[in-house]
């Protein structure tokens, strides 16, 4: 749920303001908040999602079956979500479990993200569109090294949805899964990686000494290497 | 509603802001602390990289407030516009999400010119104060914000510095801290080779302290809030003991664009609150600690009559620590992740190479943790990863890598050089309406002298650490503070993106611009933190430092404020 701040209500809020505190005067000083176009519908068509998590399944793609590729793991969803212009930017805390809880935004957070959601909406609808073009109509149903060939000179081109695309591919699926990608730790899984310790590592046991009121690396636990079985050692 | 009158009124309630506004209060003062970020706390918080890494929960975030940034003026209005030197805009601001490395500087670093001597294209001076004068105050702040180093509990004289490895003498208020993995190689591996290594002192529990919990290692700490309070940044600390004398307010979203000044004194302050209103803040005294970028940037802002400030060196003198460092790969996992940003340290090099004489531009040489604080995102491993390529080259990178290497990083000493600057961007205006500050920055040779220099040994610790290869940061591309267009593929990361320091790694340490000194005709503020021209205005922030030494510079920053504090509540 977002709060929906709308530039009536601050204008509402910045009159009572004006006339009850010491303000010098009203002042938006070109601050003006736009309304944040929260859709209904989907982010995206379904043929642009369709053409979206094509391209994140060539951007980590699966390492033979069995193995997961951006688009399996929620990479999609995140993009979407972030598109969305909602209020859930940053999670809560300082545990896992409030993780969900998203608070809302500051009024100048506010405006920087309903200004940031709509401009990377346009630069994914026209990249994605640019994506099918390029590959001759439908980039989803053209084989994969076409896929691969498109990418990698949008990539050369230093085209701002390309850039976008990787960040974000990289966020969805290595962010934490509060924020709609990363689906079941996979990723973190992968890497023999905990990600988030705090509550998690030792959810139930409470105080185990000092350094581990909330559940962290025990001094005994870092000062040894790692493990991660099946991982190959550095080339 | 009754008028507020307040003593002081402080702009910015990070490391300088928040450490003032306690020794203010307790002393009796009404203190009013303006901060423009909000308040958050440790709910706020989280072992989360991307709030904090991508989405600035509390970083300089370029959707509100961008910087631009040239390398020299030969290059027009500006190169980059976004994310430049951030600091925490918050509550506690830089404190909140600094690594927590405490150091003193040293005796030296108070006469930096009468150590290292002149340094052609730079301005290297020595401070109009003396360590001595200001160890009453080291004193007093690492007992505020709890700082752990020296001797490790188990160990004799627990908190005790080696005193063959670092000068000063006391006892820390908490025993070292433990080692993670690869720390605990390189202090092996440093002591092989004949250095002297010892754990990095931080402000940061080691057992509880002072109704605070002790560290759980959990690894997001520099770049990060604390979730649990363990970091003594100023929020739990200062302002928190500030606030409890019921002497001093906290504005939280509470954005300062001009200081005025009348009949040769500064008057007031004014400020754009949360919901946009601009207000006025009154009081005897004004106290600027908006860190160095920010601090310039309001005094130029507010346009301040140059018969009462030196506007010649308003902005000038801009230092960012350079930062050599290389990194290490490991057949074995090192996790490095575990811990905290720097958990072993060594001074051998600090004046200079060991054995040779003073050189300029050395510092304290430390192992940190994962790039920028982040493992994965922001600067960390994706950033890398990009580089070795997207695609199927992808996962094979990330399993090799991940995990299996380590960072040294120096915090070397950049020199004072006039032309890197702070001022105000010709185009480009915050969400205010309000002219961004513009970072003109160009590396000295002697950066380059110094990373050369050090490789050699940075890559025999790392042999001697096990390592099976090293190389220096550089191409290892670790997003920083320290821009330069053009030298990676970075720039096309979109808004809100960092460049890659090509010399060093991620350090945000920011001095300079509002230097301190006895000739008013050569700095802006004078041994008291008072500006020459202004007797009720003062600076107490990293804006001062008239050189930048070779140690993380919170401590110092935070003494000085006490120091300048002190001096101000014996006059108010």
């Amino acid at each position: 749920m977002r709060r929906g701040y709308t530039r009536r209500g601050f204008l509402a809020a910045a009159a009572r303001a004006g006339a009850a505190g010491a303000a010098v005067s009203t002042l938006p000083l070109g601050a003006v908040v736009p309304e944040r176009a929260v859709a209904a519908d989907p982010i995206l068509s379904e043929a642009r999602r369709r053409t979206l998590d094509a391209a994140l399944a060539r951007m980590i793609p699966a390492d033979g079956t069995g193995d997961w590729s951006a688009a399996d793991i929620g990479a999609g969803d995140y993009i979407e979500r972030l598109l969305s212009g909602g209020d859930d930017i940053y999670a809560g805390g300082p545990t896992r479990d409030e993780f969900e809880a998203f608070p809302p935004l500051s009024r100048v957070k506010e405006m920087g993200w309903a200004n940031e959601s709509q401009r990377l909406r346009g630069v994914y609808e026209q990249g994605l569109d640019e994506l099918d073009r390029r590959a001759g109509g439908s980039f989803a149903d053209a084989p994969e090294p076409i896929q691969d060939l498109v990418l990698t000179t949008l990539d050369l081109e230093g085209s701002e949805f390309f850039a976008a695309l990787y960040e974000h591919t990289m966020e969805g699926v290595y962010a934490h899964p509060v924020y709609g990608g990363n689906t079941g730790y996979r990723a973190w899984e992968d890497l023999c990686y905990q990600g988030d310790v705090h509550g998690v590592r030792y959810p139930t046991e409470g105080s185990v000494g000092a350094w581990n009121t909330f559940g962290g690396y025990a001094p005994e636990e870092m000062i040894e290497p790692g493990a991660c079985p099946g991982q190959g050692p550095v080339a | 509603m009754a008028k507020q009158t307040f003593d002081v009124c402080i702009v910015g309630s990070g490391a300088g802001g928040g450490v003032a506004a306690y020794v203010l209060a307790k002393a009796g003062a009404r203190v009013l602390v303006l901060e423009k970020g909000p308040w958050l706390t440790e709910k706020d918080f989280g072992d989360d990289e991307l709030r904090f890494g991508e989405r600035n929960l509390i970083d300089q975030d370029p959707l509100i407030e961008p910087r631009t940034f040239r390398d020299r003026p030969e290059e027009g209005p500006h190169q980059f516009v976004g994310k430049v030197l951030p600091v925490s805009r918050c509550v506690g601001g830089g404190s909140v999400h600094y690594g927590a490395v405490c150091f003193r500087f040293r005796p030296e670093d108070f006469r930096a010119r009468s150590t290292w001597g002149a340094l052609p294209g730079a301005d290297v001076v020595d401070w109009p104060i003396t360590y001595q004068e200001l160890l009453p105050a080291y004193r007093e702040v690492e007992k505020l914000i709890g700082v752990s180093g020296g001797g490790m509990r188990e160990e004799p004289g627990p908190g005790s510095p080696d005193p063959d490895a670092e000068w000063r003498t006391d006892p820390y208020p908490m025993p070292g801290h433990p080692p993670n993995y690869g720390a605990k190689l390189f202090e092996d591996a440093a002591r092989t080779l004949g250095f002297h290594p010892f754990p990095t002192p931080v402000a940061i529990n080691n057992g509880p302290y002072d109704g605070r919990p002790g560290c759980s290692y959990c690894g997001f700490c520099s770049s990060h809030g604390c979730p649990i309070n363990a970091k003594g940044d100023t929020r739990v600390t200062a302002l928190a003991k500030a606030v409890a004398t019921g002497r001093c307010e906290i504005r939280p979203d509470a954005y300062a664009f001009r200081v005025e000044t009348a009949g040769g004194k500064a008057k007031r302050v004014l400020y754009v609150d949360g919901q946009g209103i601009t207000r006025s803040a009154e009081a005897s005294v004004f106290v600027l600690a908006c860190s160095t970028v920010d601090t310039p940037r309001l005094v130029l802002l507010s346009d301040m009559p140059r018969d009462l400030v030196n506007h010649d060196v308003v902005g000038r003198f801009l230092q960012i620590h350079h930062f050599p460092g290389g990194v290490g790969f490991f057949d074995e996992r090192i996790d490095y992740y575990r811990g905290f940003w720097s958990m072993r340290c060594l001074d051998d090099f600090y004046l200079g190479l060991p054995g040779g004489p003073p050189a300029f531009g050395f510092g304290n040489l430390q192992t940190i943790g994962p790039s920028s604080g982040y493992p994965l995102l922001a600067g960390g491993l994706i950033s890398t990863a990009k580089t070795a390529g997207w695609g199927r080259s992808h996962k094979p990178f990330m399993r090799s890598v991940f995990g299996h290497f380590q960072f040294l990083g120096m915090i070397g000493q950049d020199p004072p050089v006039r032309s890197n600057v702070v001022d105000l961007d010709p185009i480009v205006n915050d969400v205010y309406g309000f002219p961004v500050a513009r970072i003109t920055y160009l590396h000295h040779p002697n950066d380059l002298v110094v990373q050369a220099a050090m490789m050699p040994f940075i890559e025999a610790i790392f042999l001697a650490m096990g390592a099976v290869s090293s190389q220096p940061v550089l191409p290892f591309a670790i997003p920083t503070g320290i821009p330069q267009v053009g030298k990676t593929d970075a720039h096309r990361r979109g808004v809100g993106r960092q460049f890659p320091n090509p010399i060093g790694g991620a350090v945000n340490h920011q001095l300079g611009t509002m230097r301190m000194g006895m000739d008013p005709d050569a700095s802006v503020v004078d041994a008291d933190g008072r500006f020459h021209g202004i007797p009720n205005l003062y600076v107490a922030d990293g804006s001062i430092f008239p050189t930048s030494g070779g140690y993380n510079p919170t401590l110092t920053i935070q003494a000085l404020a006490w120091r300048i504090a002190e001096g101000i509540a014996a006059a108010v």
